[in-house]
C-alpha cells in the first residue's frame, strides 16, 4: 500500500477537498500535543494549543511553503503557540500558581513516574530556546536541520543551543539526585 | 579541563551524527582525559532518560475536536480554566476605555433605577402570556440530512435560554453521528429522547457521539453561555466526515 505523504494531503486540502485535513489531524494531532505538552506540562493547555494549532494550519494553508516538511511548519506554529500560551500564564501567575495536571499514564510503576516527573520539572527550569531544543531533539526525534526548520535558525545554533541545554539539564537533575 | 573540540565531539557523539575518523579521536581522547569519559557517560544517561519518556495519549476524542472545530472555521476558544483569570485580570487592571466605559453603565444603572421609581411596575403577568411573550415561544428549525448513507433530521428548538438539539438519524455501519460544542462557551442540560438499536449515546469532552445501525436519536439540551457559541453536528465515516453543520446558539 503506498502512504500518501502529508504534501500529497496538502495539495488536495488546497484544492478544495475538506477530508484531506482530516487525515492530517490524525497523523499528527498526537506528536504536536506531545510537543506542547512538553513545552507547558499541563495536559489541558496542551489539548487547547494543539486545536489551535491546526486551526491555524488549516487558515494559513495556502502560505505553506512547498520547499518545507509540512510537519516543521506544523511544529513551528506548535512551538509558537506554545510560547503564546506561556506568556499568557506568566502573565496571570500572581492570581494563580502554575497547575500541573498531567497524569501518569496506566502501568507506569512509582520510580519511573517520579522519574519523568523530576525530569520534566527539570525540562520547565530551562529556558524556551533551551526547552525547545531538547524537546524537538530528544522528544521528537528530530535532526538539527529538521530543528532549524522548524525554529528558523541554523544548524549551527540550533548545536550548540542543544549542548548548553543539555549542560544545564544535567546540572539541574544532579541537584535533584538524579545525575 | 576539556577541550572545545573535544565537548563537541562527544556532544555531536550522543546525537549520533559523528563520523568513523571523529569517533576514533574522541576515543583516543576519552582515553587521555577522564573528565571527558565522565562528561560522556552523564549526557549519555541524559539522553537515555530523556528519550525514555513514553509519548503521552492525547485526551480522547481530542481528533474530533479539531477536526469540528477546523471545518466549524471557528476561532480558538478560550482556554477552559482560565478564563476566570482573563476576567479578573481585566477587573484588576482595567484598560482606559473599560475605566469610561464603566463610568458610563454606572451612571445608566443608576438613571433606570431613579426612572423606575417614578414608574408603574411592569406587569409580569402579561409578559409571560402566550404569544405576548415574544421569545419565550420556542422557534423549531429542521435540517434534512442525506449523507454517506445515513439520512434524517437534525431539529434545532431555541426556547428562552436553551437550545434542544434533536438528532434522528438511520446511520449505516460504520458511520457515527457527533455534536462537538466547546464546554466552556456552551454548558450541558439534559439529554432526552434516547432512540437507538444495538447503538450508544456517549457524552464525554465536548462531544456526544451516537453510533449504531439503524434509526437512532436523542435530544440534547445546551445553553449558550458566551456570545457567538455554536455546536457542530457532523457524521463521520471513520476519519472522514461525510457531512457537517455549524448550528450558532444565539437567535
Amino acid at each position: 500500500m503506498v502512504d500518501t505523504s502529508d504534501e500529497e494531503y496538502v495539495r488536495r486540502c488546497r484544492s478544495g477537498e475538506r477530508g484531506a485535513f482530516d487525515v492530517l489531524v490524525e497523523r499528527h494531532h498526537r506528536a504536536v500535543f506531545n510537543l506542547a505538552l512538553r513545552m507547558l506540562r499541563d495536559r489541558d493547555d496542551a489539548a487547547d494549543v494543539t486545536q489551535s494549532v491546526f486551526i491555524k494550519a488549516y487558515e494559513g494553508l495556502r502560505k505553506f511553503d512547498d520547499r518545507y516538511k509540512f510537519f516543521s511548519w506544523l511544529y513551528r506554529i506548535a512551538v509558537n503557540e506554545s510560547l503564546n500560551q506561556l506568556d499568557h500564564r506568566k502573565r496571570f501567575d500572581g492570581l494563580e500558581g502554575v497547575e500541573v495536571t498531567e497524569e501518569a499514564d496506566e502501568g507506569t510503576d512509582d520510580y519511573s513516574l517520579g522519574r519523568e516527573a523530576k525530569i520534566q520539572d527539570s525540562l520547565m527550569m530551562l529556558n524556551t530556546d533551551q526547552r525547545a531544543v531538547v524537546v524537538l531533539k530528544h522528544m521528537q526525534g528530530l535532526s538539527y536541520e529538521e530543528i532549524g526548520q522548524v525554529l528558523d535558525i541554523p544548524a549551527k545554533t540550533v548545536k550548540s543551543r542543544l549542548f548548553s541545554a543539555r549542560q544545564v539539564l544535567k546540572e539541574i537533575l544532579k541537584n535533584k539526585g538524579l545525575g | 579541563m576539556i577541550d572545545a573540540k573535544v565537548k563537541d565531539l562527544i556532544n555531536r557523539d550522543i546525537d549520533g551524527v559523528l563520523s568513523g575518523d571523529e569517533k576514533r579521536r574522541l576515543g583516543q581522547a576519552m582515553r587521555r582525559n577522564t573528565q571527558a569519559r565522565r562528561l560522556h557517560e552523564e549526557l549519555s544517561r541524559l539522553t537515555s532518560a530523556l528519550e525514555a519518556i513514553p509519548q503521552a495519549d492525547p485526551p480522547a476524542h481530542l481528533a474530533n475536536r479539531i477536526r469540528a472545530a477546523v471545518h466549524a472555521g471557528e476561532a480558538l476558544p478560550a482556554p477552559r480554566r482560565r478564563a476566570w483569570r482573563d476576567l479578573l485580570g481585566t477587573l484588576i487592571h482595567p484598560s482606559l476605555p473599560l475605566r469610561y466605559a464603566s463610568v458610563f453603565a454606572g451612571g445608566l444603572a443608576v438613571g433606570v433605577l431613579l426612572f423606575a421609581l417614578f414608574l408603574q411596575p411592569v406587569n409580569v403577568a402579561t409578559m409571560e402570556d402566550g404569544a405576548a411573550a415574544g421569545s419565550l415561544v420556542a422557534r423549531t428549525e429542521t435540517v434534512s440530512v442525506d449523507a454517506g448513507g445515513a439520512a434524517g433530521t437534525i431539529t434545532i428548538v431555541r426556547r428562552a435560554g436553551i437550545r434542544d438539539i434533536g438528532l434522528r438519524l438511520a446511520l449505516p455501519a460504520g458511520v457515527t453521528a457527533q455534536v462537538a460544542y466547546d464546554p466552556s462557551r456552551v454548558a450541558l442540560g439534559a439529554l432526552r429522547g434516547i432512540e437507538t438499536t444495538a447503538g450508544s449515546v456517549t457524552v464525554r469532552d465536548g462531544l456526544l457521539e451516537l453510533t449504531g445501525t439503524g434509526v437512532q436519536g436523542c435530544t440534547l439540551e445546551v445553553i449558550p453561555r458566551a456570545a457567538g457559541a455554536s455546536v457542530s453536528v457532523a457524521l463521520m465515516a471513520g476519519t472522514h466526515q461525510v457531512f457537517s453543520r455549524v448550528i450558532p446558539l444565539e437567535e
